[in-house]
Order: C-alpha cells, then sequence, then structure tokens
C-alpha cells in the first residue's frame, strides 16, 4: 500500500508507540515498521478535557486543558490544519482546543498518513468528541499499518469505555480490538467491572453477549454470574434477560441445542418461583417465567398454577400476578390441562373476567382500557364456552 | 379523580409553548462548544429543532429560517466522486468540507455519510416543504445497499475511503435495528426500496424479538422501546410498500407472518397464527407505562419514550390503551418553564430530542387529529382515540396545549407526511 511510505519522521518509536498505548513492561520486543520524531507523547490519564458525554450531563464548560499544542511544535510543523467548517445554520463555537485537534487530525486524513503520532492525535480527538466515527477508523487503520501490540490498545479503550461507558463507538472499537486480539479472555472481567457501575448499562450487556456469540463460549459461568447481579437487585431486567440469552439465544446463535430442557427447565422454573415468593411486585421474572414455559405449558401446569394460587390467597394483587394468572388460564381454556369440560372453562372465563374487572379498577387502574379490553377479546374467542342466557 | 382534573387545568396554563419555541429558535440559531461532541450528528439535532417548531406550529420561526436551512442541508450531501453514486447526507458542514477535493490529497482519506444523518437531512427537507428536487434517489439507494449487513441490519456509517483508487472499504460500523429503521424510512421517502434486502431485514427483525413481547437492537439483546418502535415502524412502511408492490417472500416461519400478524384485520391475523405477537406486543408496551413510558422493564420513566412507546402503539391501533392524563401529568413534570425544552426526568436539564420527542408523544394524545393522507395510505385506522376523560377544553382551537399531530411511521408532522405523500403521487408513473 502507497500509505507505508507516509510514515513520520525518523527515531525509536516503538517504545514511543507502546507509550502511547499505555503499554507496559517488556512489551517492547516486537519489532514495529514504524518510526516516529521526538514529540512528547500525552500523558496517559489526561482525561481533564474530556467532556462529559452522558446525556443527563449538565457541564456546559468548555474543556479546559490542552493536552498537547500541536500549534506551537516542531513535531508537527510539517502539518497544515484543515479547519472545522460551522455552518449557517446551528453553528457551533468550537472551542480553540477542539479546533486546534480536529484541524490536525482533519490534516492527517487528507493526507492519508498513517503514523505513531496520528494514534496520539486520535487520543485528544477521541477525547473530545468519541462520537466521532472517523477517529475511530483511522486509529484501527493506523493500528493494522504500524502492526501495533493491540494489549495496550486494549487497556486504552477500557480507559475510554470508563469514562463514555454509553458511547457506541467506545464499544465498536473495542469489539474490533478483541476479534484482532482474538482472545476474549479478558472481556468477561471488564464487562462484570463495568455492569457494577451500571448494572442495566444496555451497551455492556450487548457487547458481553456479543463476546460469548463471537467466540462461542458456552462453557463460562454466566448464570452464576447472573445469578449475582439477581441476588443484588432482582428488579435487574438485564440480567433476567441474560439467563434467557445463555440457555436459549446463545445456542440457538451457536447452532447448539436449546439448554432449557428437562431438568434445566425445572431448575430454572424453581429458581424463578423462589424469587418471585420474596417479590412478587417485580415484573421481570414474571416475563421470564412466562417466556421459559412458552410451548411447556402441559408439563408444568400444575406447579405453576399452585404458586399464583398460594400467591393469590396471600392476598398479593400485583399486575403483574394477576396478568400471569390471565394468561395461565387463557392457556387452560384453550388447551384443558385442568378445565377439561365446557362448563369447568366457562367457569375459568368468569375468573378471568373477574381478574381483568378487578386490575380495570382497583389494582392497576392506569390500564383499565386495556384490561377492558382483554376482557372482551378473550370472552370473545370463548363465546361457546359462556353459559346460555 | 378530582385531583385529576385540577392537575389538568393547571397544565394547560403551563404548558409554555412560546418558551419552547425559543428554546428550538435559540438552538438553532447557534450553539456553544460543549456541542462540540455531538458535532458528528448536528443534522439530527436540527430535525428536532425544526421538527418541534413544527409540532409547535411556529410557522413564522420556520419561514423565516426555511430557505436557509434548505440549503444548508443539500450542502450536506455527498458529492464525492470516490464514494461514487453513495450519496448520503453528513452529519455536518465538516465532514462536507473535508471532502472536497483542495482538501484531500492523493491517498488521503474520505469521510462516508451515516444513515442516521440521512434520515435527519431529509426530514428536515420534508417538514420545510422542499420538493426533494435536488436529493440523489439512486443515489442513496445505493448507499443504503452498501450498509445493510449479511444478518440483515445496517451498519450506521460509510466507511474512511482512500482515494487510492484500488482500495476496498474494509472497515464498518455498529449495526442494530436503529438502522435498519432508517434504511425503511428513508426508501420510503425517495420511493425507491431497492437499496433495501426486504426478505433479510424482515429476518432481522424477526429474529430480534425477545421473549419479554418487543424487539430488541439486535437478535438476543434486551426488548427496549427504542428498538421496538425503530423495528414495528420498519415493519409498517415495508408493509404498505408490499401492499403496492407484492414481493415473494419466502415461506420461513416468521419473518413472513410477522407484518400480517402485526397489521392485518383480526380474521386475517387468526388465518395466518402469526403466533400472538401482536398481542404480547401490545401487553409489552401498555405495561411501559407508569405515568410516563420507560423503555426497558423496571426502568424509570423517561420522556421520550412518550413517543417510542407511543408511537408504536399508535401504529398497532392500540393507542387507546395509553392512559393521557397520566402521561401528559409525566410529560409536563419534564418541562422547563424557564428556559422552554423537555427534559429526560423531572429536574434535569432539557435538550433538543428530549423537548421534540416529548413533543412528539404529547401531540399522539391530541384529540382532534386530521386524518392525514399518508396515514391513509400506510393502512391506519380512522379511528382515532377518544376516552371519556376528554376535558372539553382540550378541544377549543385556542388551547395552548394542541399540538400539530406526529406521523408515527416516519417521525414527522403530518403535513409533512402529506406533503410527502403529494410528491411520491406526483411522482409515481
Amino acid at each position: 500500500m502507497e500509505e507505508s511510505d507516509k510514515q513520520h519522521g525518523p527515531g525509536d518509536a516503538t517504545s514511543k508507540v507502546h507509550k502511547i498505548l499505555g503499554v507496559e513492561g517488556d512489551a517492547t520486543d516486537k519489532t514495529l515498521p514504524v518510526s516516529s520524531g521526538s514529540y512528547q507523547p500525552i500523558p496517559k490519564s489526561s482525561t481533564a478535557a474530556a467532556p462529559d458525554t452522558d446525556s443527563d450531563s449538565d457541564s456546559d464548560e468548555e474543556p479546559t486543558n490542552v493536552a498537547y499544542d500541536y500549534g506551537t511544535s516542531e513535531e508537527w510543523k510539517d502539518v497544515n490544519p484543515v479547519p472545522l467548517t460551522a455552518g449557517s445554520v446551528m453553528p457551533i463555537a468550537f472551542t480553540p482546543q477542539f479546533q486546534m485537534v480536529f484541524g490536525y487530525f482533519r490534516a492527517l486524513l487528507a493526507t492519508g498518513e498513517l503514523s505513531a503520532r496520528g494514534l496520539q492525535l486520535c487520543e485528544d480527538a477521541a477525547r473530545l468528541n468519541p462520537a466521532n466515527y472517523a477517529v475511530w477508523m483511522y486509529r484501527r487503520k493506523v493500528l493494522a499499518h504500524l502492526a501495533v501490540d493491540l494489549t495496550g490498545e486494549l487497556q486504552y479503550i477500557s480507559r475510554v469505555i470508563e469514562k463514555n461507558q454509553k458511547n457506541y463507538q467506545v464499544w465498536y472499537h473495542r469489539q474490533k480490538i478483541v476479534e484482532l486480539l482474538k482472545d476474549p479472555s479478558k472481556e468477561f472481567d471488564f464487562t462484570a467491572k463495568m455492569l457494577r457501575k451500571d448494572a442495566k448499562n444496555y451497551h455492556v450487556w450487548q457487547y458481553r453477549q456479543y463476546i460469548l456469540r463471537y467466540f462461542d463460549i458456552f462453557d463460562h459461568n454466566e448464570l452464576e454470574f447472573c445469578d449475582g447481579l439477581i441476588r443484588a437487585d432482582p428488579f435487574n431486567n438485564s440480567a433476567w434477560m441474560h439467563r434467557y440469552y445463555v440457555l436459549v439465544e446463545l445456542p440457538r446463535a451457536c447452532g447448539r441445542p436449546s439448554l432449557l430442557e428437562g431438568p434445566a427447565l425445572e431448575r430454572e422454573i424453581q429458581y424463578t418461583v423462589a424469587q418471585l415468593m420474596g417479590q412478587a411486585h417485580n415484573e421481570s421474572p414474571w416475563s421470564y417465567l412466562r417466556g421459559i414455559l412458552r410451548d411447556h405449558w402441559a408439563e408444568h401446569f400444575p406447579t405453576v398454577q399452585a404458586i399464583c394460587s398460594d400467591l393469590y390467597s396471600q392476598n398479593i394483587r400485583s399486575p403483574y400476578l394477576l396478568a400471569f394468572m390471565i394468561d395461565m388460564y387463557d392457556e387452560d381454556i384453550a388447551q384443558g390441562f385442568q378445565a377439561t369440560t365446557d362448563i369447568q372453562k366457562g367457569e375459568l372465563l368468569a375468573r378471568v373476567k373477574a381478574i381483568c374487572s378487578d386490575l380495570a379498577v382497583k389494582h392497576d387502574v392506569v390500564r383499565k382500557a386495556y384490561w377492558n379490553y382483554l376482557s372482551q377479546q378473550l370472552a370473545k374467542k370463548y363465546e361457546r364456552f359462556l353459559p346460555a342466557v | 379523580m378530582d385531583g385529576r382534573d385540577w392537575k389538568r387545568k393547571r397544565r394547560a396554563v403551563d404548558f409554555q409553548r412560546k418558551k419552547h419555541v425559543k428554546f428550538f429558535e435559540r438552538t438553532l440559531d447557534g450553539v456553544p462548544g460543549s456541542f462540540g461532541a455531538q458535532e458528528t450528528n448536528l443534522i439530527t439535532i436540527v430535525y428536532f429543532c425544526v421538527g418541534g417548531l413544527d409540532l409547535l406550529e411556529a410557522s413564522d420561526a420556520l419561514k423565516k429560517r426555511k430557505e436557509q436551512i434548505i440549503s444548508f442541508v443539500y450542502s450536506l450531501q455527498d458529492k464525492s466522486p470516490l464514494t461514487g453514486l453513495a450519496r448520503g447526507f453528513f452529519g455536518n458542514l465538516s465532514d462536507t468540507s473535508l471532502n472536497e477535493a483542495s482538501n484531500v490529497a492523493a491517498g488521503g482519506f474520505r469521510v462516508g455519510p451515516s444513515i442516521a444523518t440521512t434520515f435527519a437531512a431529509l426530514n428536515v427537507l420534508l417538514t420545510l416543504g422542499d420538493d426533494l428536487a435536488g436529493v440523489d434517489r439512486s443515489g442513496i439507494a445505493q448507499f443504503l445497499k452498501s450498509l445493510q449487513s449479511p444478518d440483515g441490519s445496517f451498519h450506521v456509517v460509510f466507511p474512511l475511503l482512500s482515494s487510492n483508487p484500488s482500495s476496498q472499504p474494509d472497515d464498518h460500523s455498529e449495526a442494530d435495528m436503529r438502522f435498519v429503521f432508517c434504511a425503511c424510512a428513508i426508501s420510503f421517502t425517495i420511493g425507491d426500496w431497492s437499496g433495501v434486502d426486504i426478505p433479510r431485514t424482515l429476518d432481522f427483525i424477526w429474529r430480534s424479538r425477545t421473549y419479554e413481547g418487543g424487539f430488541a437492537q439486535c437478535p438476543g439483546a434486551e426488548c427496549h422501546g427504542g428498538s421496538t418502535y425503530c423495528a414495528v415502524a420498519s415493519l409498517k412502511l415495508i408493509s404498505s410498500f408490499l401492499q403496492q408492490q407484492p414481493l415473494a417472500l419466502p415461506s420461513k416461519r416468521g419473518a413472513n407472518h410477522i407484518l400480517l400478524d402485526l397489521f392485518e384485520t383480526q380474521n386475517q391475523r387468526e388465518a395466518c397464527s402469526g403466533g400472538g405477537l401482536r398481542d404480547a406486543l401490545i401487553r409489552w408496551c401498555v405495561f411501559r407505562q407508569g405515568g410516563g413510558f420507560a423503555g426497558r422493564a423496571n426502568k424509570p420513566e423517561d420522556s421520550c419514550y412518550s413517543f417510542w412507546v407511543g408511537a408504536t402503539l399508535k401504529l398497532l391501533n392500540a393507542y387507546e390503551f395509553v392512559d393521557e392524563d397520566c402521561l401528559e401529568d409525566f410529560c409536563m413534570s419534564t418541562q422547563d418553564a424557564v428556559i422552554g425544552g423537555f427534559a429526560k426526568w423531572p429536574s434535569t436539564r432539557s435538550d433538543p430530542l428530549h423537548t421534540y420527542l416529548c413533543l412528539g408523544g404529547l401531540s399522539l394524545t391530541a384529540r382532534h387529529q386530521p386524518r392525514s393522507a399518508l396515514e391513509e395510505m400506510l393502512g391506519f385506522d380512522s379511528a382515532l382515540p377518544t376516552t371519556e376523560c376528554d376535558g372539553p377544553e382540550k378541544m377549543s382551537p385556542s388551547d395552548p396545549f394542541v399540538l400539530k399531530p406526529v406521523n408515527p411511521a416516519v417521525n414527522i408532522s403530518t403535513t409533512a407526511a402529506t406533503h410527502l405523500l403529494a410528491l411520491l403521487r406526483h411522482r409515481a408513473p
């Protein structure tokens, strides 16, 4: 590729690159086809300039500290910045620092330079705008071109993600790096750490599932991991969903048989029920139970019915319990697990309608219109079982 | 009940229409350096402001800026010879200018446009009444085609491309349900679906449904209000296209039933036995409502889901299950009565995204919505929700709370949607 002659300047680059990438110790034994000049790598942890990209941030302050003054640097004097362009609509009053960093970044893009100093620049650019796709795409090109040891890159992106937990681009970058490293071993600890900061962070879960799927990992103890998070917070819907992922979705994606058969299904039902006994007003386990019972109502109907009756008799009127009971009776009427005669089905239908009415009037008034509609729908569906008037 | 009535009255006087108009106008006229991190998607913020002004019927504010904004949007269209005919729209002027020949040396890189910013740019043009004559339709269709991944989802941006003629795009960007929706909405708008492999797209959406009843960002992930909207709106748009141009879909179970199950009449649904998808989806949506809507189970309510979940229910002709009073109470609690706009949560700072989506969500509750021609074409039920709790004050044309309704499938106002429909009819052979 032509880009190979665009390396920048002479010098000992290997250690520089590693310093930039935050690789410690003996990582310098690998010879890199790169050379570089004498600029000062920016401090690894110069994150004070990072704007808080969280959507609920109320920081309107401009990033203040200049990590590196490209404008006065000998190292960069051969580069002509390509300035950003504010439009006539919603012009951004770019800070001098933002204008400087992106001016130089754009210059490297425009010339196609793939160099160690480009990596340094990317870090400043990503700190100011981690959502800029070009920064990450360019960075991956440089990493590939310089054949940089990606272990350090993984450490770098970990630090960036910690500052930008809900940014899509940084997670995608990590995904690409791990694919190249062909080593998912650090990903479990890292995602666990990120979940300790926010146990419902969609990005983390999606990423962890991607790792399991991409590397076809089925022997990692994910259920135990889920259990820990569910114990910490039974209302963590993401953790419940991850159980289903591990047992059903992951095997399906990897062409393996479902792990939710026979004793495993029994175990999951017991697990879920134990959670419900402690906290019936929690939508997540009810949804999970409904999910794992799909296609398995017949075998488990008596167990599930006994649990619902028990909770109901304790005067629990959680809309989630009642909604579940409606679905359960719907299944019974349709399939005749216990209600085998038309009379029994008619009685069950009357019960369902009563529950709908209780929900609409007393226990779940916000969904009044929905419960009334459902009651009518079921009455229509099972009209033939209604006692003739 | 009395308490509710009182709240409703108080709310009606509290709705700060003028301040919301000012909020959007101020943002359009310039933003501080802290918006640097949002430069990449600047046009989407313009879309929220222009769309918001439209819902607020602030025609003066729009008229004043119309020409300027239209020419700004066209200046974002990719004209690079390098990306061939793939003519998407960039998110900001910096990206456009970077690609200008004078800036790129031999061997240099060009940045690519994004599917999300293309969606936003087209919606801004439609909202301002532009005829889209300057939009390179076939280029955009080709752009979409280049972004679809083998699993049916769409990537967000066209990769960085070397000006070295032999180089091929080799890197990508994340792909998920958000961009499936963008691809469908764009195809609908340009009246050209050649950039979307519909069977593959349907398969991706089908595989992304969850045991909870809604849809996730990708197969296996957690059910989410945003991705559920994206999936359902995509299906709605695909279904309207297929009504005009039937396509032989693979007989694979699921993917081809999903459309029937969601949108056909009950009898047809029962005949095709789509597996209760619609029932489960409606159940999941209505369960998101506390006062406002939450995006996931056991997550706090957030004003933007008044659009994402509300519009999903609207698309399913099931909006009558929403408790509009509670929803309005929550939305109004996120209003910033000082600087204007709406926030994600009460007592947080308002922003253009939440303001636009919250207004869009509120507009779905409006009692007198003119039935738009686009809705008709998309097969909407003419029966609009009417519930007995509507106060008569809502009906009054002078009520400050009346908003122009949003079209739930394309996420532009119904007048913009009617305009689009006229354009599409005009162009049809």
